[in-house]
């Protein structure tokens, strides 16, 4: 192990040479830890703890309008939904247990007893707002698209809520275990209708904790909830204290001195350091994102799926993946990985295994490209100017393209600019590739990425992909609730949209990031349990 | 002829500067919301998560942050809503703006004062010392002081950060503190990373001033005259010099308010410069408006002011306007 000075000595190299040392520095060890699910139990009581939010300062703690990764790692300290997403996969959260008398109704039955932090007792009335709220169009939630079909929500009793859908909806109740399915008291939030969710109006939900106090710039702070309904869990942590560095070099000497105690999701530069930590330990979890080479609806060499079949020809995915991630990211063949098989695990694997693997065969690719009359025309590819990972991808794409054949033009834009070229169709078309490296799923289901993207019409189906069995079989998925069913269904989408269209090129598939120094322990390790979890409540003392 | 005892021609200046200052801040306000709306893009994306959303959403999410008001609309608004002294509220935190600026403007506000009196202490001390000491002291300054210029200050913030935070643990990683004391203590590290081209710069301009001066003939008269060297240096020398080196003290100081930027985002500063960075990121617009105004405004402050007292202690470019 390096003594803590080399690895000051190491990251202070490494953000003095800023973007351009990236290259190598920022590769993490390859000998490091396997992925794991969960980390040593957290036991003991303690006062206080400060937790990082490397994506900054969350812009809304209100539940229809918490969308980025640091909102909802505060909100679900805060607030619960009917089910929650943990290492085990869903389990009841608010909603003891829930049944579907048939494939368009799903009634949930409320555990008793749950108390709101200001004492009042949650009811289906509550449910039935929340969830409401998330439906209505006038709200403007980020969460509406899930709530599509849905026809009704009522309270069937004081504890027993009943949804009613137009047509069965496989991802509905899948989606209950996100932020969508989150539930607050109605009375406080419509007498607080506009400041609900801000610094000044804070929240009122169920949860583990209790928001204590938000300065904008400089941390949220969160108390223990005494009365937490869920007697089997009690916080272990008293006051839980969250900053927003979101500079990598501060974070890791943050984390190395015990200013801070841990966080998730930083930047993958900062892995090499945490890796060999003397301060704490660095977890490297399964995870749910991925990084992909996207097309548009430009048109061009593009459309042909021969161009882009060569294109994945051309890439090595493993080592690039290994240069870009180290230990803490795979190479996938589809954005259908393992880590999205949380049923009929076999018919996904099996189909997963009949998709080209992604080592790089030049000759092919080659020989693809001639077959299509080489096309001249250079190919504009966007990336984020801000995401050293995005750059180097671009720059192997743009080299990998020009060994077969093909021109790439790269476009490098700053985070925020990139984030709205990347998802505006107009903005969109002006490029042929798109580097994205910020893709999830909120939910284990290849279903979700497929009725996302790849359905005519789909809201993030950008490249106009039109595949008339590709579309009847995922508006047929979204109506098989039987969950073998529903997987032979995605088996023949992938091998339809991924092993013989190229929609995409699946690049990587990132670990989930966990630091925690000596004092804690206890957090959930995969993705996306810090957002659909009180993921706080497992956290505690080392001894 | 005086009015109110002070020189007309220093007036007439005066008011010119202040007249020029005035447009300079309206005008930059205007480029600044201009520039903010002509950005291609919504920040709905980067708030969602890139989730998917049905348009229904997407139009309403797009009124809820007012993102499709018309360009003269907004402006006016938040101009006559400025001018009664009211910001507005912010429109992705839906805090008040006056909120969010306030406990802000202190942490900027201190870390500015702590860089300009390093500039002075140090910045001045050296080049002083450059310009009477030896050949030696002098070589040994102008090789300190050429580094200290190349270092750019996110280097010196991750520099000092490693060094005297994390492996001498002198001072707080992140973070301005809670209290005077703490704050000040806090703001070491910031403020050393923000001054530390510039000291360098004061410094190199002081030994230059010194020395232009030391070889001029009244001081060389005083000298002649018998006058303690004390004397000399403080009467002839210094005063001579402190003309150009506070013009550029003045510059560089409100020159540093576009680094703060820089600065309290590597330290994890709750100041001006990091709100700045994350409205923009957002499309805030209220917030970006006035923490511009409010930069624009102290670094023309600044300005003025410089010329100002330049125009008081310099009886030759009172003449000119005259």
């Amino acid at each position: 192990m390096r003594s803590p000075r080399v690895v000051a000595v190491v990251a202070i190299a490494c953000v003095a040479g800023l973007t351009g040392c990236s290259a190598s520095s920022s590769t993490p060890n390859p000998s490091a830890a396997e992925w794991v699910s969960t980390t040593p139990e957290g036991k003991g009581a303690l006062d206080a703890i400060t937790w990082d939010l490397p994506q900054g300062e969350p812009a809304s703690l209100n539940w229809v309008r918490t969308g980025a990764a640091s909102d909802n790692t505060v909100l679900s300290t805060l607030c619960e939904g009917l089910l929650k997403q943990t290492p085990d996969g869903y389990q009841p959260s608010l909603a003891e247990s829930w049944d579907a008398p048939d494939d368009k109704t799903y009634v949930y039955h409320l555990h008793h007893g749950v108390k709101f932090t200001d004492g009042t007792e949650m009811t289906a009335d509550d449910v039935v707002y929340s969830l409401a709220t998330q439906k209505d169009p006038n709200a403007g939630s980020y969460w509406s698209l899930y709530f599509a079909h849905v026809t009704s929500i009522e309270a069937v009793d004081r504890y027993t809520v009943k949804v009613s859908l137009d047509q069965p909806d496989a991802l509905f109740n899948q989606m209950m275990a996100t932020v969508a399915g989150t539930v607050v008291e109605k009375r406080f939030a419509t007498a607080n209708a506009k400041s609900y969710g801000t610094a000044e109006g804070g929240v009122m939900c169920t949860g583990p904790y209790v928001l204590d106090s938000w300065k904008s710039g400089d941390s949220i702070v969160v108390k223990a909830n005494a009365d937490y309904w869920d007697t089997a869990h009690k916080p272990k942590i008293a006051t839980v204290k969250f900053t927003f560095i979101t500079n990598p070099s501060t974070l890791v000497q943050g984390l190395q001195s015990g200013e801070i105690d841990g966080a998730f999701d930083f930047p993958v530069s900062a892995v090499q350091s945490l890796t060999s930590s003397s301060a704490g330990t660095l977890y490297l979890g399964a995870s749910t994102k991925f990084v992909d080479v996207g097309f548009s609806a430009k048109g061009g060499a593009t459309a042909n799926p021969a161009i882009r079949q060569a294109l994945a020809l051309a890439l090595d995915k493993q080592a690039i993946t290994s240069s870009l991630f180290g230990a803490a990211g795979k190479s996938v063949r589809s954005p259908f990985f393992e880590s999205t098989w949380s049923y009929g695990a076999d018919i996904f694997k099996k189909a997963y295994n009949e998709l080209p693997a992604g080592g790089a065969d030049l000759g092919a690719a080659r020989k693809l490209v001639k077959a299509a009359g080489s096309p001249g025309e250079t190919l504009k590819l966007l990336s984020n100017a801000d995401d050293p990972t995005a750059q180097q991808l671009a720059a192997y794409v743009q080299a990998q393209a020009k060994a077969i054949g093909l021109k790439v033009q790269l476009t490098s834009m700053p985070a925020s600019q990139f984030s709205t070229a990347s998802f505006d169709l107009t903005q969109r078309n002006q490029y042929d590739l798109v580097v994205n490296t910020a893709s999830y799923y909120d939910i284990p289901d290849p279903l979700f990425w497929a009725f996302g993207t790849l359905a005519e019409g789909a809201p993030y189906n950008f490249s106009d992909y039109k595949n008339a069995d590709v579309t009847q079989w995922t508006n047929e998925a979204l109506g098989t609730t039987v969950e073998s069913a529903r997987a032979g269904l995605m088996a023949k989408i992938s091998g339809q949209a991924y092993g013989k269209d190229f929609v995409s090129i699946t690049i990587a598939n990132p670990a989930s990031l966990l630091f925690m120094n000596h004092r804690i322990s206890g957090a959930p390790a995969t993705y996306t349990s810090h957002l659909y979890s009180p993921w706080i409540l497992s956290v505690g003392a080392t001894k | 002829m005086k009015v109110l005892g002070v020189p007309r021609g220093v007036v007439v200046s005066a008011s010119r500067q202040l007249a020029g200052a005035v447009a300079a801040i309206v005008l930059s306000t205007f480029v600044i919301f201009g520039a903010l709306y002509l950005v291609p893009g919504d920040p709905i994306t980067f708030l969602s998560g890139g989730r998917p959303l049905t348009e229904a959403s997407r139009a309403a999410i797009r009124q809820y942050y007012h993102l499709d008001d018309p360009f003269f609309v907004r402006y006016l608004t938040w101009l006559g809503d400025t001018l009664h002294g009211d910001f507005g509220v912010s429109t992705i935190t839906r805090a008040p703006v006056a909120d969010l600026i306030g406990p802000r403007v202190g942490t900027s506000v201190l870390l500015l004062v702590m860089a300009t009196v390093l500039m002075l202490v140090a910045g001045v001390g050296s080049g002083a010392l450059a310009g009477v000491g030896s050949k030696r002291t002098d070589a040994m300054v102008t090789l300190v002081t050429s580094v200290m210029m190349a270092i750019p200050p996110f280097i010196a913030a991750a520099l000092f950060i490693g060094v005297f935070a994390y492996l001498l643990g002198w001072f707080p990683v992140f973070g301005s503190g809670h209290g005077l004391p703490d704050q000040l203590y806090h703001l070491v590290l910031p403020a050393a990373a923000l001054a530390i081209s510039s000291t360098a710069y004061i410094s190199r301009i002081t030994r230059q001033a010194v020395r232009s001066e030391l070889a001029s003939e009244h001081v060389e008269t005083a000298v002649l005259r018998g006058l303690k060297p004390g004397v000399v240096f403080r009467r002839h020398v210094m005063r001579n010099a402190s003309l150009p080196i506070f013009t550029v003290l003045g510059l560089s100081v409100a020159g540093l308010i576009a680094t703060l930027v820089v600065v309290e985002t590597a330290f994890g500063l709750n100041g001006l410069g990091s709100l700045l960075v994350q409205s923009v990121l957002t499309k805030d617009f209220a917030v970006v408006q006035a923490v511009a105004l409010i930069l624009v405004i102290v670094f023309i402050v600044i300005s003025l002011l410089v010329d100002l007292v330049s125009l008081a202690a310099d009886p030759r470019l009172r003449e000119k306007t005259r």
